[in-house]
């Protein structure tokens, strides 16, 4: 009888929880919840970029001009089911850019603000040796920008999620579409109907 | 003591405590309101019901002019409700052999609908379209799937769909607009006259696109509240009784209450099920005053009878439940009569012994009485299309009779060519 007594006030403790908390590596690949991750914000950017950078109109304008083109990054619009931070995969995206070594990259309208900014407040505050002057930025000649859209097939307890990433490479002069990527990524998601 | 440790695991807010908040939302004290929903969270919501606590807070805060700290606990009710898909085997039988409340509050259909309804205003007021989008495409989605297998009760929202429409309109996506319109329309037809609500008929101007546009939603009234209905049966007394007991002045729990009675009446059956009990309130429509016009809205949404509707949809399963466990608990005490009876060789103590088990079955024969209380009874809605500029807009409360006995002032509001301004206000007297 003590024993059970025991038994039962301590039972509690079997199932009282904390949450568990482990450390991984950045670069981990680990669907959870069967939604756009950052795994695959990575991937995407990441081979949209290289093939981006591959195709024809690359060779052509370098050849044309002389030079690397130089490429901002617009908006990437988000027509999924789910809220998906598009800064994250634009941000993948003018990463894979940079380091490819292949393009000049100027600021977004959005970080161009801020720049502006600090450059006004150079111009009353900075010395004249040490301020920079307006008018001299460097004006972009391409336009990256896309859409990220998704079909969802739901029954029961399955799911199969669709995505569809499209990215566009605009001519900010002739607004020619000088390249058109896409790609797709498909998840198969099921959770467990019954528990005990 | 074991009645209150077995009972606090089916907490569920009680009809007093809903009144409490109705109290104060008539009141317009929504802060109160919110504060009085965190005091009593442990006490009203067990912990597997997080997602109401979450629910009911959140449409306060919505209603309070708080989009950001309204759509965190809208989208963790969301995650909540997505994960409850899993059903607890152990918890499913015990709606069989205690009450409906050991498993996780299976949010109804139509409140489902309502939070993606909820996202999406929140969204629009933090000039977040696309994440109004996002709740759009969700709720469209949703309801497709109900029409698409569901024959009768919430198979669809006109309202829901009309909204969305908007949404998909304002993010220039027309091919879907035109089907949640399409889709919203042929609802209206099937549902608009026994839900008593009118299908939004807004003319848009041929100089629409030099104009703004600005879309009101007042949220109106209480809606009904789910309480208890008790029926004792004393086979062998031909006895009953019938009750709708609540939690009284001085906190005695209907639970004893109901041990009590059946004690009274010996070997007693009790059975327990939600009924809704209507709330009142005056206020009965709304006209907006602009530029010396004013602009009539018009009731679009009736989740009171959406409330009423699920209920009824639900009762034929719940009453299954409530015969089951009242034939399983009398199973229970007779053979606990017998086993006494025996073990003592005394009648009187297996008498007792009966009588026990029985009452602390009644005691735990619980109605399932949880609900999204603080939405509200109605929804109506107008769209005024302007020139673009800075103005105030009044919204004029109207009781039964047409007197004005209350006014919103939305102040500053500053429409732009081709914009569109989703405003919201929620009266609850």
């Amino acid at each position: 009888m003590k024993k059970l007594c025991a038994v039962l006030l301590l039972l509690p403790l079997a199932f009282a929880c904390s949450p568990s908390v482990k450390r991984v590596e950045t670069n981990l690949v680990k669907d959870v919840g069967g939604g756009w991750n950052d795994t695959d914000a990575q991937m995407v950017a990441q081979e949209m970029i290289t093939d981006c950078l591959g195709s024809g109109w690359y060779p052509k304008y370098t050849s044309k001009t002389g030079k690397e083109p130089v490429v901002i990054v617009g908006t990437v619009v988000n027509n999924t089911m789910e809220h998906i931070n598009t800064g994250v995969f634009i941000e993948e995206m003018q990463r894979a850019l940079i380091n490819s070594g292949k393009v000049e990259f100027v600021a977004s309208s959005s970080e161009r603000g801020e720049v502006r900014t600090e450059r006004l407040d150079q111009d009353e505050f900075a010395s004249e040796e040490t301020r920079k002057a307006f008018g001299k930025e460097i004006g972009a000649d391409f336009m990256l920008s896309g859409v990220l859209n998704s079909v969802v097939d739901k029954a029961s307890n399955k799911s199969l999620v669709f995505y569809q990433v499209n990215l566009k490479m605009i001519n900010l002069e002739t607004n020619q579409i000088v390249w058109n990527g896409q790609k797709q990524i498909k998840k198969y998601v099921k959770n467990s109907k019954v528990s005990w | 003591m074991g009645l209150a440790v077995i009972c606090s695991a089916c907490a569920a807010p009680s009809l007093r405590y809903k009144k409490e908040i109705n109290k104060l939302l008539a009141q317009n004290k929504i802060e109160s309101a919110d504060q009085h929903i965190r005091d009593k969270q442990n006490r009203m919501y067990a912990k597997k019901d997080i997602h109401l606590f979450l629910l009911d807070r959140a449409t306060l805060l919505h209603d309070d002019g708080k989009p950001k700290e309204s759509d965190e606990l809208f989208a963790h009710a969301q995650e909540r409700i997505d994960d409850l898909y899993t059903k607890s085997i152990t918890a499913e039988a015990g709606t069989l052999l205690l009450n409906d409340l050991t498993v996780p509050y299976n949010v109804a259909d139509y409140e489902r609908a309502f939070t993606f309804f909820y996202r999406a205003m929140n969204f629009l007021q933090q000039k977040d379209i696309i994440g109004a989008a996002v709740e759009a495409r969700k709720a469209v989605f949703f309801l497709d799937g109900l029409r698409g297998s569901k024959k009768t009760g919430y198979t669809d929202d006109p309202f829901i769909q009309y909204f969305a429409s908007l949404v998909f309109e304002s993010v220039g996506q027309v091919s879907d607009a035109r089907i949640s319109r399409q889709n919203a329309l042929n609802a209206y037809q099937k549902q608009g006259e026994k839900m008593d609500v009118q299908t939004p008929n807004f003319s848009v101007p041929a100089d629409a696109d030099n104009l703004g546009e600005i879309i009101l939603f007042h949220y109106n009234g209480l809606l009904p509240l789910k309480k208890t209905q008790t029926l004792q049966l004393a086979w062998d007394k031909a006895m009953s009784i019938a009750s709708s007991p609540e939690e009284t002045e001085n906190h005695v729990a209907p639970e004893v209450q109901n041990a009590v009675y059946a004690g009274i009446m010996g070997s007693a059956v009790t059975i327990s099920f939600p009924k809704l009990e209507e709330q009142s309130y005056h206020i009965a429509s709304s006209v907006v005053v602009l530029d010396a016009q004013q602009y009539p809205l018009y009731k679009v949404a009736n989740l009171a009878a959406l409330a009423q509707q699920d209920l009824e949809e639900n009762m034929p399963s719940i009453w299954f439940r409530t015969v089951t466990r009242a034939v399983v608990k009398q199973i229970v005490a007779v053979q606990a009569r017998h086993a006494a009876s025996q073990a003592a060789k005394d009648d009187s103590v297996g008498q007792l012994a009966g009588m026990i088990v029985g009452m602390l079955g009644s005691a735990l024969e619980k109605a399932d009485t949880r609900q999204w209380f603080t939405l509200p009874a109605e929804i109506h809605m107008t769209r005024i299309f302007v020139h673009p500029g800075k103005r105030d807009i009044h919204l004029l409360l109207r009781d039964k009779n047409g007197n004005i006995i209350g006014e919103k002032v939305f102040e500053d509001v500053i429409v732009r060519r081709g914009g569109r301004v989703f405003l919201h206000y929620r009266s609850a007297y």
